[in-house]
């Protein structure tokens, strides 16, 4: 691709858009839509994925040992829930550290100043390699004299991963439509300047053009109005994300913590690109047919 | 130079265009083909740059098999072939040098050399003082020129022209045949697709006839229709 063919394409492939603008407009409108759609349920995805990962995984499983356990026997039942298989780490926190922590986690909210006495046991915090074995190191630790009771986040997990796969399911069939509508309306658009341009084009190929050089510039057309979709597509979803987490907070503080944990710049030239490619793919598949010499 | 080896041309519609032809054009020749409307003539010529392909046989093009041809060598192929068509097929919103040099630029050639191109190009044809005209500010034979122009500015072995004077009044016409005529004189094999008697009469230059897609004809120094004593 010589410099001289590339500017050729880009120059007639802006009086292409000035051409059709309104096609066009439809255009960059659909894949901005598209686009914004596919954001929206990413960054939900990745939300979620987050949430499960860094909230609810943080301490898997807490075992509470029995009230009055010697100090010994803790130390005993330390080794041997480390010899369970998936146990990543054990951790101990002792009453006096829980009754500490609870007290700084409460202050303000529970008056505990009338409280005398730590209601609290020593418990032990496990982390698994793997949240699908979090049930049977639960399970395996429940069986251990001198534990009192087990609570697992496991079922938490697996509510959250399973309302991840509905919204993955969901998310993948609405995109897939819209990408298909996009494609389609894109290609139209690139066909309406094909069409606009079929006497340039027989000319251009009887005089010897390569089909790269005549198809240059509808991809690059495609390619742009995919661009500048993709370019709506991140002001919309970046106002919309901003918008739907400050009123959900609002009505759900706890909801704070859900962040999806993505680097902005990374996120919004993913969706940038999807453009890019959306545009550049549906022209070349709509000029294609044409130019069959 | 261009050989036809038992070539048929049926249409997608049934309908035979051409019939078995054996035809062989050397290099430098100035061959008119002439016959009815529908005849094949159109066919036969479209062969030659490839816009058509033969239902069966072979056509070789300075030795090259176009039916054996990859689709990405078409392109070079055309390059050598200039093509006239009846109707001019000018870009309108394109100046008269600017649809010559088109042909020159899509081809990727320099830009500077473009230039002294186009005006030795629209110098040969006789239209140096109208370079910067629009299609619809040019006479019909004007406009035949200036494709004409555009056929040869990249020095092509071979000029293929359908009906080029098909719309146009017999004095236009036939200075559109001289100067086509200047063009095979400068080595360029010149077939001419045409039902106009008075110029193939003038010319008598090798006349090949054709109907209903089969030739009736093929005389070296001959005329539109057969004479009656040969």
């Amino acid at each position: 691709m010589s410099l001289r063919s590339l500017e050729f394409a880009s120059a007639e492939s802006f009086v292409g858009i000035k051409r059709n603008a309104l096609m066009s407009l439809a255009s960059i409108t659909t894949v901005g839509l598209t686009l914004a759609v596919l954001g929206g349920f990413a960054l939900l995805i990745l939300g979620l994925n987050n949430t499960a990962k860094t909230q609810l995984q943080k301490f898997e499983v807490a075992a509470f040992v029995k009230k009055g356990s010697a100090e010994s026997a803790v130390k005993e039942l330390d080794e041997k829930i480390r010899t369970l298989s998936h146990v990543k780490d054990v951790q101990l926190v002792t009453a006096d550290e829980a009754w500490l922590e609870f007290r700084r986690d409460m202050s303000g909210s529970i008056d505990l100043t009338g409280v005398k006495h730590n209601p609290l046991p020593h418990t032990f915090r496990v982390t698994t390699d793997d949240p699908a074995s979090t049930a049977a190191v639960a399970a395996g630790i429940r069986r251990m004299d001198g534990i009192d009771e087990v609570n697992e986040a496991s079922r938490e997990v697996e509510q959250v991963m399973r309302l991840t796969n509905l919204i993955k399911l969901i998310g993948g069939i609405a995109v897939g439509l819209l990408f298909l509508v996009t494609a389609f309306i894109v290609g139209n658009t690139i066909r309406m300047t094909v069409y606009a341009r079929r006497r340039e084009i027989r000319i251009m190929q009887l005089v010897g053009a390569t089909n790269w050089f005549i198809r240059m510039p509808f991809v690059l057309e495609g390619t742009i109005l995919g661009t500048i979709g993709g370019g709506i597509a991140c002001i919309l979803v970046y106002f919309g994300a901003r918008y739907v987490s400050q009123t959900a907070v609002r009505i759900m503080p706890l909801l704070s913590q859900f962040t999806s944990n993505t680097d902005p710049v990374q996120f919004f030239g993913c969706i940038i690109l999807m453009g890019s490619l959306l545009g550049m793919m549906s022209s070349i598949i709509s000029v294609r047919r044409f130019l069959k010499a | 130079m261009i050989e036809y080896r038992n070539v048929s041309v049926i249409y997608p519609n049934c309908i035979q265009a051409l019939r078995n032809i054996n035809l062989q054009i050397e290099k430098g020749e100035f061959v008119f083909v002439v016959g009815p409307t529908g005849s094949g003539k159109s066919t036969l010529l479209r062969l030659v740059n490839r816009e058509e392909r033969p239902t069966s046989g072979e056509v070789c093009v300075a030795g090259k098999d176009l039916s054996k041809m990859r689709g990405g060598a078409v392109p070079r192929l055309r390059r050598a072939i200039g093509v006239v068509f009846q109707d001019y097929r000018l870009l309108p919103q394109k100046t008269a040098a600017e649809n010559i040099a088109f042909a020159l630029f899509v081809t990727g050639a320099p830009r500077k050399e473009i230039m002294s191109r186009v005006i030795e190009s629209l110098d040969l044809v006789g239209l140096a003082d109208r370079a910067d005209a629009y299609p619809h500010e040019l006479s019909g034979g004007e406009q035949q020129r200036v494709s004409v122009a555009r056929a040869i500015i990249n020095n092509p072995q071979i000029l293929i022209a359908d009906e080029p004077t098909g719309t146009l009044d017999p004095d236009t016409s036939w200075e559109i045949t001289r100067t086509l005529e200047r063009i095979n004189i400068r080595g360029t094999t010149v077939i001419v697709a045409s039902h106009d008697q008075h110029i193939v009469d003038r010319m008598h230059t090798r006349v090949i006839a054709i109907e209903n897609g089969v030739i009736k004809r093929d005389v070296k120094e001959g005329t539109y229709h057969e004479l009656a004593k040969s």
